[in-house]
């Protein structure tokens, strides 16, 4: 730790006897995980208020958070390929001018386009909901399609033999329904029983 | 109860401009941490464009600073609660004409009390109990 004195006034007390240290932080960031930066810190003898009174921290955040993009940028994208979504397909289901990810990820990503680019990275199936035109009952049948694949797991880790099954009957165009099953067929103690639960969501399309 | 010290607008014109608002580091820490807001200039845009939403007065009290040295004048801290969303916080600050310097001195969320005060408040009730006869 560097430690020395200088003329900086407290805003809390205004005494000059304020200490200036540098110490290593770290600040954590979504895909991008710890960034470690020095951080410069005030520390007043007199009052023993902490803080970064002469406000030079903002440059050493902001070069931390621009790196924490570009490392964040890349490690999403790479996902999303490897996940078998090729940046063509995530553009057009998107809405976006082609070419935009591969913008992206040369650097001229905005906020906005990175905050995009968490959501569909948390939870790609959005990908789909674009490309359904955010249709209400396209978007319904999604989001619980994808239920069902995060609560099928946790249902076979509960039993080994339980499945959970959902299939969608869209007969009527004017009416969504979605009829889920949970059949639990223990068959390694030669019983053969099932439990049926239905559970039907209806909506109308608006 | 005292009503607050100072106007909220003036604190908020003051985080309009560079170099009135000073962090104390826990409230900096606090904000990164419970609000996102990692840099100072990110607190106080967030202040200045209204993000403390459902604001609202709950005390004022003289200032204590840390290592208790007298100050004179020894200006007053108004603290408040606010909404960000579904997330409620609390924000304490003043002004300290010595330094001319607006001190935001905790920006956290915000808790009712902590195990002590309920420990308390379970005690007092203990002692408020009448006899039963």
């Amino acid at each position: 730790m560097e430690n020395k004195v200088e003329k900086i006034i407290c805003p809390a007390c205004g005494s000059d006897q304020v200490e200036t240290h540098a110490e290593d932080r770290q600040l954590n960031f979504p895909y991008a995980g710890l960034m470690a930066f020095r951080e410069t810190m005030n520390h007043c003898n007199v009052c023993g208020v902490d803080g970064d009174f002469g406000q030079s921290n903002e440059t050493a955040i902001a070069a931390v958070e621009e790196q924490a993009k570009k490392i964040s940028i890349e490690a999403m994208m790479s996902y999303l390929n490897e996940q078998g979504n090729s940046m063509a397909y995530m553009e057009r289901a998107l809405d976006l001018p082609q070419r935009t990810m591969v913008r992206w990820k040369t650097g001229e990503c905005s906020s906005s386009s990175l905050a995009l680019l968490r959501m569909v990275r948390t939870l790609p199936w959005l990908l789909k909901v674009s490309e359904a035109r955010f249709d209400p009952i396209s978007t319904m049948q999604i989001v619980f399609s994808e239920g069902v694949k995060l609560v099928g797991p946790l249902v076979a880790a509960m039993h080994p033999s339980a499945r959970f099954d959902v299939s969608v009957n869209s007969q009527h165009p004017s009416e969504l329904e979605v009829v889920t099953r949970l059949s639990l067929n223990d068959q390694n103690k030669q019983i053969d029983y099932s439990e049926y639960q239905e559970i039907r969501l209806a909506g109308s399309r608006s | 109860m005292k009503g607050p010290e100072y106007k909220f607008e003036d604190l908020k014109l003051a985080c309009h401009e560079k170099g009135k608002v000073i962090l104390w580091n826990c409230a900096q820490s606090d904000a990164s941490q419970y609000f996102n807001l990692r840099k100072l200039s990110n607190v106080l845009n967030f202040v200045a464009n209204d993000g403390l939403e459902k604001l609202q007065h709950i005390d004022t009290r003289p200032l204590e600073l840390p290592l208790k040295p007298p100050v004179n004048p020894n200006p007053n801290v108004d603290a408040y609660q606010f909404y960000s969303g579904d997330l409620r916080g609390y924000m304490a600050f003043f002004f300290q004409p010595i330094t001319k310097f607006w001190n935001i001195k905790s920006f956290k969320a915000h808790q009712d009390g902590d195990d002590r005060f309920h420990q308390l408040a379970g005690l007092a009730k203990f002692l408020n109990e009448k006899p039963k006869s």
